[in-house]
């Protein structure tokens, strides 16, 4: 079934929205989970909370890419889940390496305003990113939105780990000057 | 930032990118990754509803504050709810889910009213956006909660011209909508905030009836000021007021707003709006291009992005609405080619257009690649003849007035101004808006009879709905400069 079929589902409140999303989108929400809390039951939770969580904001919202959207919503509650249990420290999945790697990344103030701040900042982050070669923004994306493993990013581009460690860090710092430049506290 | 903030900013890259990286990682998927199969879903739909409890903070209510020289009455204000509190981020699958729930049955209260509100948008919105020349804008909820509050200090016939005016049955029915409205709309939050201000400005040498404006305090949330209308001290606090309550984005129309020395009331209300689109635009796809308005083309910067959304095509216009985050969204209405936009005001129709009805053959879901300029639009209209077409001729009248729930100190008391100022800017991040309606009445003046023609024609116009779907601003853009 074709996403704007299972989009105009939820829009009619027809249940079988929930089952064509997990037909299809299940098994990439399931690994979104896994990559960030690495335990079977609590991806289970996350990617049933999704269709819930799916369930109740369309409509009204419409996405425009349905498998981003839900990919979304899974990585938000798989990481809330993460943290509520108190499991950063104890490192379950990539999470913990993913964390502390982005903290030569970016800084941000409250309200609207952080908001709206928050908006900038990741507005230039697309433009930086947009500005790299192709398989340097995937690996990028890979690590820190997917929260790929960085042995599976190497086995995906053909490199050692050690490369894309070393790839992934100027990645970093060249985003944290972009950032500091462009006036953002980092 | 803490680590995990940066993780979550991250998690909201554009879509594309995202959708693309994960695509070439499936093409070429390593048998070493690590997938799991997805187990069967048991799905259970509950229905999360939170309890309201204590809408409005108990707080400052009868508080004079010295520092602005005056007896004042200041209203106690709807405070953040529990459940607003807990708010998070919904959409993006955090936060409590239970707050979405609250929110959304808050905000549903005052969803039925909304079909009985069409006729008085469609009068006021005929009488303040149609122009021949000018970009134009109102708040239709301003106005209707500021001629509320003139129904609740006038009686007899005064009164019932307004009632008539708003389609109410009687003030209690009034009062209770105002209250809906009120309780629908407010929200001061992380990501919306919609604030709505009401006040008084009463005349330091008269009595007036506590009651009606312990009534206004409660239902309307007016705080009441009195002090020497005329004076020097007056004015700047009334200018203070309004620029606070609509974040000063209106100064270059308050700056001139001054009492009179008969004044006896002048009556304030406005409303401050700034909404987060659901789904960003990205300033890398804004790009220069021709906006064909009625004085000729001007190049302006045109935002860009493509969604899937809900089209509503009727025989005159296409509309489609950009939903804001947590509250309504805004409907882009663009008339067909050789039809007057200044039409599509009168047209009942762009009502539906609000509203997406299942079954409704003039409804799609297409991708749309929508391309909308950023602008920024403001006006101020004179609604003393607006008031008087639409059936509101008593109070303009000292002969046969009736202000007397307000006070019987005085009488032979008119409307001697009555004026609605409004913005609205739109940018890649969201939707900004603020408006005022300042109605004065006064024993003695006399309003000029001044005639102020609003006629005109543009390429589109729009209209912002809060979350129960009030008309919160509207207006029409033709030239952007």
């Amino acid at each position: 079934m074709d996403d704007s079929t299972i989009v105009g589902l939820y829009w009619k409140r027809d249940e079988r929205a929930i089952a064509e999303s997990d037909r299809k989108y299940g098994r990439y929400c399931t690994s979104i989970a896994m990559n960030i809390g690495n335990d079977q039951d609590r991806a289970e939770e996350c990617v049933n909370d999704t269709w819930l969580r799916t369930w109740n904001s369309i409509p009204p919202v419409k996405p425009s890419l349905l498998k981003i959207f839900l990919g979304r919503i899974t990585r938000n509650l798989s990481f809330d889940l993460v943290r509520r249990e108190n499991m950063l420290k104890r490192g379950g999945g990539n999470i913990s390496e993913v964390l502390d790697e982005l903290l030569e990344i970016v800084s941000g103030a409250d309200d609207t305003e952080r908001m709206i701040e928050e908006r900038e900042i990741i507005r230039e982050i697309d433009t930086f990113l947009m500005s790299l070669p192709r398989d340097r923004r995937d690996m990028f994306i890979l690590r820190y939105w997917y929260c790929l493993g960085i042995s599976d990013i190497a086995a995906r581009f053909v490199k050692s780990e050690n490369s894309i460690s070393v790839i992934l860090n100027r990645i970093r710092r060249k985003l944290r000057s972009y950032l500091y430049e462009r006036g953002f506290e980092v | 930032m803490k680590k995990e903030k940066r993780f979550e900013i991250l998690g909201k890259m554009d879509d594309k990118s995202v959708n693309n990286a994960y695509e070439l990682k499936k093409a070429n998927r390593p048998a070493v990754m690590r997938w799991v199969a997805a187990a069967a879903c048991l799905v259970v739909l509950a229905g999360a509803a939170l309890g309201i409890s204590s809408i409005f903070k108990k707080n400052n209510a009868d508080v004079s504050d010295e520092t602005l020289g005056f007896k004042t009455f200041l209203a106690v204000y709807p405070g953040r709810t529990e459940d607003e509190m807990r708010e998070g981020s919904f959409l993006d699958g955090k936060g409590d889910p239970k707050w979405a729930a609250g929110y959304q049955k808050r905000a549903a209260k005052s969803k039925p009213l909304q079909k009985e509100l069409e006729t008085y948008y469609s009068r006021i919105m005929e009488k303040l956006i149609i122009s021949e020349e000018e970009n134009t804008v109102c708040s239709p909820i301003n106005t209707y909660i500021a001629f509320s509050m003139l129904a609740e200090i006038t009686d007899g016939n005064t009164r019932k011209q307004i009632l008539d005016v708003l389609n109410a049955r009687d003030i209690e029915s009034l009062r209770e909508n105002v209250s809906l409205l009120w309780k629908s709309n407010y929200a001061d939050t992380e990501s919306i905030k919609c604030l709505l201000a009401d006040s008084l400005w009463l005349r330091d040498n008269l009595s007036f009836n506590e009651d009606t404006l312990k009534t206004l305090s409660e239902k309307y949330y007016a705080s009441s000021f009195i002090g020497k209308t005329g004076s020097k001290e007056m004015d700047e606090a009334l200018r203070k007021w309004i620029d606070d309550n609509t974040g000063g984005l209106l100064k270059e129309y308050t700056k001139d707003i001054a009492t009179d020395p008969d004044t006896v009331v002048e009556l304030v209300s406005t409303i401050y709006l700034k909404a987060l689109w659901t789904d960003m635009f990205f300033s890398r796809n804004t790009k220069e291009e021709t906006f064909h308005g009625s004085h000729g083309d001007t190049t302006v910067p045109m935002m860009h992005k493509s969604e899937m959304m809900g089209v509503y095509r009727s025989e005159n216009f296409t509309s489609v609405g950009v939903p804001l985050w947590n509250s309504g969204a805004m409907h882009f209405l663009l008339p067909d080619e050789g039809v007057d936009v200044n039409s599509l005001v009168t047209d009942l129709e762009i009502f539906k257009a609000l509203n997406y009805e299942d079954g409704d053959e003039k409804w799609s879901n297409p991708m749309v690649n929508l391309s909308v300029p950023k602008f920024k639009v403001s006006h101020k209209s004179d609604m003393y003849l607006t008031m008087k077409e639409l059936g509101m001729t008593d109070l303009f009248n000292k002969d046969v007035s009736d202000f007397t729930p307000l006070t019987t100190d005085t009488d032979g008391i008119n409307v001697i101004k009555a004026d609605h100022a409004a913005m609205i800017e739109i940018d890649e991040n969201g939707v900004t808006g603020a408006a005022y309606t300042d109605i004065a009445a006064a024993d003695g003046g006399i309003f000029p009879e001044e005639q102020i023609d609003l006629v005109f024609d543009r390429p589109f116009m729009f209209i912002v709905t809060g979350i129960d779907g009030s008309v919160l601003f509207t207006g029409i853009v033709r030239n952007i400069d």
